[in-house]
């Protein structure tokens, strides 16, 4: 009896690491995997194990080296242990190549909340700008106060990408009020989180920042609050800033907006979710917008104006995306008044590309003025659209009308509003999906070349009554990615993957295919394919055991993919029942074929 | 509300639908499908260890369900999991795979465990025994890894 790798790995989760070691003697597989597994995360209790660690590690394979991706040192005092590391960080740097974090823990602060504080991410860009030590570091214990912060001082001004949390701002704004240089004279990106409930923002830091990240590009901060509601006379302008996602930032009044607005006029994307702080910071007097709903929908209504005034006044704003809030009526007056100017001409739209989420409150198909006005909509190359509001009714697969409003987009809507589309993501997490039909999408953005449909129903024909019977147009797209969705004519979806000739990335994950013939075949042979990606594929209900990949160039290699392991490990595959197998004719160059997992297997 | 389940050797098997929700493989299904009469097809599992997986997920109805991984793995097997799990070692290995393809974590869990209190305190010849391993390891190859690991033997 054979267990599959994965569940051997399961297993091993549960063994002591003492028993991992007699593992690590069976054989060869159960070895690796005992390995890995007690390599992952290295606990070293006391001073002596860490000698004796550090003495193995010089002479360790490559392979569990690499696999060390945490190292947690329980000490008794911080204090002590910073003297003694000195030795030991040069010698883990050149040893383990992807240590990602690196941790002191004493008894004391395991208890105590998130040891986690400060994140030094790698740097992405081309031009390496890494933290000396660790190439891979992305955290490093919270033991990064004070003093430490001190320390790593001259680390500061080499990295391109820091997160920190806004405690931690906040002592770095107290250790260094000026310093020149720049702190972080080379940072680009930098991302501020709040971890406490107390983590609080205000005009003086927005403004430390100016001054020590004179190069600053992206600026994300989330779950903040903003404290200070006075608003300081004359702020200066930050005008690297050119990015800036407020994520998550609560606002009690809506003058903490203003400032943001009046600091950063020139940005090119920005990305709103903003709250109205009806929770408090412990430490606020509490209001209680509840009973003062006037006061509650006064800030919602002036906190409303100020994002439309920003976003009207940034005059080469070229990304926008609103994401919902708990007070989603400003997201919904918001785009509502920004499509009403837009047509009116009294808004100079420049945008290029939008983005909305919905959220819990927002249906996808409800922003329908967006389509019918078509001011907003008509220059835009790039719109993503995406929602988890429920209130759908349930489908028939049967039913081509478009008198339910599930329909996607509107059969209404004016055929040149999206004529500009390059890029188009409509995404569905609601549970019951809403339908469209790729060839409406294909006939609507004649010029789509990437197209994301994730939960949705996609039909052969979107409307009976408006559109009986629509001419497939020359298909331009090159990436086609089709997630959580229900094909209800596999064979047609199949046709249309045939006529798409410049494809060259197509992803059916999680796709339930219903109607397709009994040997259902992917004929796509004249495709000049990058990539090919097949996951969780399954016919009219039943998952597909296997895929016959059969490439056409050259020698006409025939792969006969394995069955997803989860129909494997069942019993012999019973001719009634289990899963068919779906062929592919395809010209691939590059591919990365799976069909895996049974919890992600689409619904039927 | 009861939902029917067909094993893969078709025996149908009519069960509360909060019982069967303990699979979110099944429940998703149910989410999307809403109310309907035909049976869902498992075809990975046979009626025997369906029978078994069923009877563990009404005994567990009411379990709350916890996320916090430290918190599952800490825990210990109860006395009913205990003695549930009380069958012969390929039932045992079947119903850890049908956990699995259900997606039934704490049921999956207290299977790994049940493994992992086999193998504890064994010996490494003893585990290839129970597993029917072959030692495809090098004398050469054993005293690497014995050396590379010793600093976390004494512990």
């Amino acid at each position: 009896m054979n267990l599959p790798q994965e569940i051997v790995q399961a297993i091993l989760q549960h063994l002591p690491l003492r028993q991992l070691l007699v593992v690590a003697l069976v054989s060869h597989s159960w070895s690796h995997l005992a390995l890995s597994q007690l390599y992952h995360k290295v606990h070293i209790d006391n001073t002596v194990q860490r000698t004796r660690f550090m003495n193995s590690l010089v002479k360790m394979r490559l392979i569990y080296r690499q696999a060390i991706r945490a190292i947690l040192l329980y000490t008794d005092s911080l204090e002590t242990e910073h003297a003694g590391l000195e030795d030991v960080l040069p010698v883990l740097a050149a040893h383990c190549p992807r240590l990602e974090t690196l941790a002191l823990v004493t008894l004391e602060s395991e208890f105590s909340s998130p040891p986690v504080a400060a994140f030094w991410k790698k740097h992405t860009d081309p031009s390496p700008v890494d933290l000396p030590l660790f190439p891979f570091m992305r955290q490093i214990g919270f033991y990064l106060k004070d003093g430490a912060l001190d320390r790593c001082k001259a680390t500061f001004s080499r990295l391109a990408s820091v997160m920190l949390a806004g405690y931690q701002l906040q002592c770095l704004t107290h250790l260094y009020p000026i310093a020149t240089p720049a702190l972080f004279a080379a940072l680009r990106t930098l991302t501020l989180s709040g971890f406490k409930g107390d983590d609080t923002l205000d005009a003086s830091v927005l403004i430390w920042l100016q001054q020590q990240c004179p190069r600053l590009r992206c600026l994300f901060l989330r779950d903040l609050w903003f404290s200070k509601s006075s608003m300081i006379a004359s702020l200066p302008v930050h005008t690297s800033v050119d990015s800036l996602t407020l994520s998550r930032i609560h606002f009690r009044t809506s003058v903490g907006l203003q400032v943001f607005a009046s600091m950063y006029p020139a940005l090119q994307k920005l990305s709103l979710s903003v709250e109205i702080d009806h929770d408090n910071p412990p430490y606020l007097p509490q209001i209680n917008y509840h009973e003062n709903y006037d006061d509650w929908n006064r800030v919602a209504h002036e906190l409303a104006e100020h994002v439309l005034n920003w976003v009207v006044s940034c005059a080469c704003l070229k990304a926008l995306l609103l994401m919902h809030s708990d007070s989603n009526f400003i997201l919904a007056s918001v785009l509502e008044k920004l499509i009403h100017m837009a047509s009116l001409g009294t808004w100079d739209c420049r945008l290029n590309q939008l983005a909305v989420d919905g959220g819990d409150r927002l249906q996808i198909t409800e922003p329908q003025r967006l389509f019918e006005s078509g001011a907003m909509i008509k220059q835009l190359d790039s719109l993503h659209l995406s929602s988890s509001c429920d209130r759908m009714p349930l489908i028939d697969f049967e039913d081509f009308s478009c008198h339910r409003a599930s329909l996607f987009p509107p059969c209404t809507i004016h055929p040149d509003t999206l004529v500009n589309l390059t890029n188009l993501c409509l995404e569905s997490r609601a549970s019951r999906l809403p339908k469209t039909a790729l060839s409406w999408l294909l006939h609507l953005c004649p010029k789509l070349r990437s197209l994301v449909l994730r939960g949705f129903v996609l039909q052969p024909i979107l409307c009976s009554s408006h559109f009986p019977d629509l001419e497939v147009a020359r298909v331009d797209l090159t990436e086609l990615v089709i997630d959580q969705c229900i094909a209800t004519n596999a064979e047609h979806l199949f046709f249309l993957l045939h006529t798409s000739s410049r494809l060259s990335f197509l992803t059916l994950t999680r796709v339930d295919l219903l109607k397709s013939n009994p040997k259902p075949l992917l004929d796509i042979p004249h495709l000049q394919l990058e990539c090919l990606r097949l996951a969780a594929v399954t016919l009219d209900g039943n998952v597909c055991s296997s895929l016959c990949l059969v490439e056409c160039s050259g020698s006409s290699r025939k792969t006969q993919l394995v069955p997803p392991s989860d129909v494997r490990r069942g019993k012999a595959p019973d001719s009634s029942n289990t899963g068919r197998m779906l062929r592919v004719h395809c010209d691939v160059y590059l591919h990365f074929v799976e069909n895996q997992s049974s919890n992600c297997l689409v619904r039927i | 509300m009861s939902v029917r389940l067909l094993s893969s050797d078709s025996e149908d098997f009519t069960v509360a639908k909060e019982v069967a929700e303990r699979s979110m493989l099944i429940k998703n299904m149910l989410e999307d499908v809403g109310d309907n009469d035909n049976p869902i097809p498992l075809p990975n599992v046979t009626a025997k260890i369906l029978r078994k997986v069923i009877e563990w997920c009404e005994h567990h109805l009411g379990d709350p369900v916890t996320n916090d991984e430290n918190e599952r793995r800490n825990t210990e097997i109860d006395e009913w999991d205990q003695k549930f799990m009380e069958v012969d070692q390929e039932t045992l290995f079947d119903i850890i795979l049908a956990a699995n393809y259900l997606d039934i974590k704490p049921l999956l869990d207290v299977g790994c465990k049940t493994v992992a209190n086999m193998i504890k305190g064994k010996t490494a010849e003893e585990i290839r025994k129970i597993f029917n391993i072959v030692n495809d390891l090098t004398p050469e190859e054993e005293a690497q890894i014995r050396k590379e690991n010793e600093w976390a033997e004494d512990r």
